[in-house]
């Protein structure tokens, strides 16, 4: 071996750890060993995120591909700069409109539905459509929360509309909307159920039950009239098109009807931008309805079926909550293990000292694990509540613990250069809030197995 | 035993009430974030009261144990309204008692500023192990010439935005030296965002090594280390009033607001978060108690095992604090979310958790 080639060999060679070379490395063992044996044991420097992708189906694995790249040829480098919050009515920055116009164009802001209407491939229809968002999500989390937030709460805002069933709602709403994003115009939507009386109390029933509905229609001819407050609605202030759950009035949240409010309608506007911690590519807005006229066939899946939909649509959208997670904790990794490369202390690299490497290894397994449980409650067409539930709160706090761990395996070097961990950090954090709060969550799953942990004696239970 | 976030006694009225109106005025326009200005303004408050004054008992100028538990209440008093203001004060008045010039106690500018550093041949934490003539943990490369490199590399320095002078510790040709660097004398500074609230930054000298450097004082190992236990034992204390501020906050908030048909503090799920803040709150004070008094040289790793132990749990509670808030709680307006950011930072700053924990018992061990 020359210099040069033991120089690699050292620095391919952690500290505690065998060369590669060496006869007792398993590289070497399995490399002398009948093949019958080396065929029993993988060793190959093969990335997990190529495994992965490998073993999904080939449609499947494409998207994959194909969202990775445009996280990081769109997203990754604009999302420093990004990060700062824009006061209402303030206008959009011209790399914002940009990158819209270009997921517009490559067909990011239409994968609901299926070609011809949108651009999910039609390869890709034998499996469900969460399962798509997620492997989406995931690249783009890890790329930048705020403009993985930007570019999804639109598929949010349109959820709804898709999941009524109501053709004549696709129709007239989806539909129009696709065609102007395909041609780089961007339409975008936003869901909004919170009000400042109720977060939780429209994330569940029991609260549900007790809550005064803030948002009120009124019928009039030829339609009705919204009155009242929402709060926190993420591209509030810049979608086109809201989906807005308001109750009838005199009566309660059984009551709830989605409507689809137009930006344009007069007595509508986004008040206030709130100033948050993360994400802040993408607004958090609150939005006020005075008197806004909306004509009945705005009214999507029926009057009083709003609740329903409501909840249907949570249930699809936890387990992209829960693959922005692994995207967060997936890029917090990443970075730990590229710093731990480069910062040294004394005349070690961090990568070479015993506490590091295990700490990489102990994130490396929870991502995996959330990553698996995202996944196989993704790959059901009619997701669980419990298993999205599950799926969201579990790999939301793998997300913030793999952060943590991350700067405390770090530092302070954490914290700064790119602030990519900080960064994370401050993404994540929010995944344990929103689409209901992790503590929602956990009730969620009880409350959807309710009638078999009240029957213990059903075995097996889980 | 009084517990130590209890006792109002030793701290002046003056201090409270400028922690208090001068401090909490921002509070209130959380849209509005303190800048080097603010900083500037408030360090000239502390000037005029004396905090820096050894005449007047100011920060850290004595170390027994009664002048200990009031340097620790009086950065709790003003952490409670801005940790990191506090932060900002407990390493100006740590640096004027390795470098008491003349003066320094007058004007803002001529303070000099304490960090630690990061170096990649003299990391903070590591010069707690030091013995002299071993150099056991310093890279022996950067012992011939200054530990601050040339390239941007791993060397950064966290401190305020506001700072003229620094000091830091320094391996020179003539042994281990504290040397003074101005600011104005570093041509090149790359200044980053520690995303930790307002005032505070890490800054990568890119060309220090030509800066002009003043020497101060040789570096004694115990001298050092009894340092880093004065920088770490505040540090705690500042991060315990950060913390007891976010649980007063967040008890506030679930007695206020109602979902699921009550106030969310019946919520067994809310009492959870709250238990976590508690435990933090409880287990940190009387540690704190205890540090104010062991002897000085055994602060510096009892302060580490604590800082090892604690500012984990004290991260868990602040951010179940911010979880009891909901979706406002990731707002700027409840200053929640920025106490989660400060903690994270009070808790990896000179020496992470786990180096603490590894610190500990290495002397463990050698003992
Ligand atoms: C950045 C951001 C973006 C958002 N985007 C959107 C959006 O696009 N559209 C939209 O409609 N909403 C959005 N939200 C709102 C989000 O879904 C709510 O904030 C969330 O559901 C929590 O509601 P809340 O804020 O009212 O908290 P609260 O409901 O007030 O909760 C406060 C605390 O009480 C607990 N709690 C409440 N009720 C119960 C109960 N019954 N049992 C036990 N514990 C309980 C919670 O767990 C929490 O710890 C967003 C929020 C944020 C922060």
């Amino acid at each position: 071996m020359n210099m040069a080639q033991t120089q690699a060999l050292r620095a391919r060679t952690l500290t505690g750890l065998l060369p590669e070379t060496d006869p007792l490395s398993i590289r070497q063992a399995l490399a002398n060993a009948h093949p019958g044996v080396s065929s029993l044991c993988r060793y190959d420097q093969e990335s997990l995120w190529e495994l992965d992708t490998r073993s999904l189906p080939k449609p499947l694995a494409q998207w994959r591909r194909q969202a990775r790249d445009f996280a990081e040829e769109r997203l990754r480098p604009l999302a420093r700069e990004m990060d700062q919050a824009r006061p209402a009515g303030t206008p959009m920055p011209a790399e914002l409109r940009a990158l819209l116009t270009d997921a517009g164009r490559a067909g990011w802001l239409t994968d609901l539905l299926p070609r011809p209407f949108g651009t999910l491939p039609l390869t890709s229809t034998p499996w469900p459509l969460t399962w798509m968002q997620c492997l989406k999500v995931e690249e783009f989390a890890s790329a930048c929360g705020g403009l993985m937030l930007l570019l999804c709460a639109h598929g949010l805002g349109m959820a709804p509309i898709v999941l009524s069933g109501d053709v004549n709602a696709i129709r007239r709403f989806v539909l129009p909307a696709y065609r102007q994003n395909r041609r780089g115009q961007p339409h975008l939507f936003a869901y909004a159920i919170t009000e400042p009386g109720g977060g939780s109390d429209a994330e569940e029933g029991h609260g549900a039950r007790q809550y005064r509905p803030g948002v009120v229609a009124r019928k009039v001819a030829g339609g009705w009239r919204l009155n009242g407050r929402k709060c926190f609605i993420s591209g509030g202030d810049i979608a086109d098109t809201l989906s807005v759950f308001a109750a009838l009035e005199g009566e309660g949240m059984e009551s709830w009807t989605c409507f689809v409010v137009r930006s344009d309608m007069s007595g509508f506007s986004p008040v206030r931008n709130e100033l948050k911690m993360g994400m802040k590519a993408s607004s958090a807005t609150e939005l006020e309805f005075d008197d806004v006229f909306v004509p009945n066939h705005h009214v999507v899946g029926g009057l009083r079926r709003g609740w329903t939909l409501n909840r249907v649509t949570l249930n699809y959208s936890r387990l992209p909550v829960g693959a922005m997670g692994l995207g967060f904790a997936r890029r917090a990794l990443e970075e730990t293990i590229r710093q731990s490369h480069e910062l040294r202390t004394g005349n070690q690299r961090l990568l070479d000292q015993q506490p590091v490497q295990m700490g990489i290894a102990r994130i490396m397994a929870s991502l995996r694990s959330a990553r698996g449980l995202v996944w196989q409650g993704a790959q059901r067409f009619a997701p669980r509540q419990s298993e999205a539930a599950m799926a969201k709160f579990h790999a939301s706090d793998v997300a913030v613990s793999a952060c943590e761990q991350a700067m405390e395996l770090l530092g302070p070097h954490a914290l700064s250069g790119e602030g990519v961990i900080g960064k994370c950090f401050r993404d994540a954090r929010l995944t344990q809030i929103f689409e209901g709060t992790n503590q929602i969550n956990q009730l969620g799953v009880v409350e959807d197995l309710q009638s078999i942990l009240t029957d213990p004696g059903q075995s097996p239970l889980f | 035993m009084i517990p130590i976030g209890q006792d109002e006694q030793l701290v002046t009225d003056q201090i409270r009430q400028f922690a208090r109106h001068s401090l909490g005025r921002y509070r209130e326009t959380p849209e509005i974030e303190p800048g080097a200005d603010d900083a500037g303004q408030w360090i000239r408050e502390c000037l005029a009261m004396g905090l820096f004054d050894p005449e007047a008992g100011g920060l850290w100028q004595d170390d027994d144990p009664a002048s200990r538990r009031q340097n620790v209440l009086t950065l709790m008093a003003i952490s409670e309204q801005s940790p990191a203001l506090a932060l900002h004060l407990h390493l100006q008045a740590l640096a004027l008692r390795v470098m008491p010039a003349p003066g320094t106690g007058k004007q803002v500018e001529r303070l000099p500023w304490l960090s630690f550093g990061l170096g990649p041949g003299f990391p903070a934490h590591q010069l707690a192990n030091w013995q002299p003539g071993s150099g056991a943990r310093i890279n022996p490369a950067h012992l011939s010439d200054w530990w601050l490199p040339a390239t941007a590399g791993s060397a950064l320095l966290c401190a305020p935005d506001y700072w003229e002078r620094l000091l830091v510790p320094a391996m020179t040709r003539k042994g281990a030296q504290w040397i003074l660097i101005r600011r104005a004398d570093i041509s090149q500074i790359i200044r980053d965002s520690l995303q930790a609230p307002a005032c505070w930054s890490a800054w990568r000298p890119v060309s220090i090594q030509q800066a002009k450097r003043r020497l101060i004082a040789p570096l004694s190992p115990d001298g050092y280390r009894n340092l880093l236990g004065q920088a770490w034992l505040g540090q705690l204390a500042i991060a315990l009033a950060s913390v007891r501020h976010a649980a007063d906050l967040a008890c506030t908030y679930a007695d206020q607001r109602r979902q699921g048909g009550s106030v969310i503090g019946k919520h067994g799920a809310v009492q959870l978060l709250l238990a976590e803040l508690d435990r933090a709150i409880h287990l940190t004070e009387p540690t704190l108690e205890k540090l104010c008094q062991v002897p000085a040289s055994e602060l510096w790793w009892q302060a580490a095992r604590a800082r090892g132990d604690l500012h984990p749990l004290l991260c868990r509670g602040v951010n179940a604090a911010m979880q009891v808030f909901g979706g406002i709680g990731y707002m700027r307006d409840t200053g929640v979310e920025s106490l989660v950011r400060i903690n994270q930072m009070l808790s990896c700053l000179h020496g992470t958790p786990m180096t603490m924990q590894q610190l500990h018992q290495q002397r463990r061990l050698a003992a």
